[in-house]
């Protein structure tokens, strides 16, 4: 008895195999483009706080934060970051609202946020402090990161 | 799918419809997956650093107590939702002199009556479409201060390669 695979068209499981074979094309294609799927992790740590500032009257305090994304494929895992918490010793506390690039007021003192270009393996940002009469004696801040994949955070003062 | 089909007497001892079946049922699946989001968002994503092959992009001179607005809008070449974070390095007297967010500081709380503050917002009379981002780039001195001439280099971190365009608000 002839199957009825025999009893197909010709060309039939030819045609159906070269339609698979362009919709595997047509999906790694989309998968390149795919952007409105991409999704972002909350990247932070389980501390209170992340650094804290000591400020000094006159003097301009300056934090240097880096993100490490574990891969090492270079440039990947993009993040942003954002202030989640802030607190003074004098000034109350509050969820952060620093901008980036521009300045914001806050506790006597004048704060922003600096990006720069990435290296291959790291993401920086520069804090800066400026106090303004009668400044808190410190400042703790809170970070979030919200990125394409995991990864790791440092903060230090450097001025 | 060499492997499979090597040996025509299996294919041909399949029961009634069943490579058929099996591959309608492949293709059908195919075309779901198509038709959804491809969730992506390991750290393996890569980004890309897009810029023009300037030096500088905007340039020009800010008076006295002046307020001078650009516009920066990036097109994704293939996302259909661009995701990416504009960063403008700022130079002033000179293309060379960068000035920081830090310098800015000094220079607003200083005696040296020369603040030129630096904004960056998303650009509110842009009509993009989800394939852009546009921002506003706002510079400003105090009414005391000399006019500066200033230049800035635009870079968009984003998650596809993209096109640059700027331009006087």
């Amino acid at each position: 008895m002839k199957s009825r695979l025999t009893r197909l068209p010709d060309n039939r499981i030819p045609t159906t195999i070269a339609s698979l074979q362009q919709q595997i094309r047509d999906l790694k294609t989309a998968q390149s483009a795919g952007s409105q799927a991409v999704q972002l992790n909350q990247v932070q740590s389980t501390s209170a706080y992340d650094i804290q500032l000591t400020v000094t009257a006159g003097t301009q305090s300056i934090a240097l934060i880096t993100y490490t994304p574990p891969s090492t494929l270079g440039y990947s895992g993009l993040p942003y970051l954002g202030i989640a918490n802030i607190v003074t010793d004098s000034a109350g506390h509050g969820a952060g609202t620093v901008s980036d690039v521009g300045f914001t007021g806050y506790g006597n003192t004048y704060m922003s946020i600096e990006r720069y270009l990435p290296t291959p393996t790291q993401q920086t940002w520069q804090l800066y402090v400026q106090p303004l009469p009668s400044p808190p004696s410190w400042i703790q801040f809170k970070f979030v990161f919200f990125a394409v994949g995991q990864g790791t955070f440092s903060a230090v003062q450097t001025h | 799918m060499s492997a499979s089909l090597s040996t025509s007497i299996h294919v041909q001892q399949l029961g009634d419809n069943r490579l058929t079946t099996q591959l309608a049922a492949m293709q059908q699946t195919l075309l779901d997956i198509k038709g959804s989001y491809q969730l992506i968002g390991g750290s393996n994503v890569l980004y890309f650093v897009n810029q023009t092959a300037n030096s500088y992009d905007l340039t020009g001179t800010i008076g006295s107590g002046q307020t001078l607005n650009f516009y920066v809008t990036a097109t994704a070449q293939n996302m259909s939702t661009f995701l990416g974070v504009l960063v403008p390095y700022l130079y002033v007297d000179t293309s060379t002199n960068f000035y920081s967010n830090g310098q800015m500081l000094t220079d607003v709380v200083g005696t040296t009556n020369r603040p030129v503050t630096t904004g960056v917002y998303s650009n509110p009379s842009a009509t993009v479409t989800q394939q852009q981002k546009s921002w506003q780039i706002q510079l400003t001195t105090n009414g005391s201060a000399p006019s500066r001439t200033f230049y800035i280099k635009l870079y968009v971190i984003g998650l596809d390669n993209a096109t640059l365009t700027f331009g006087s608000m």
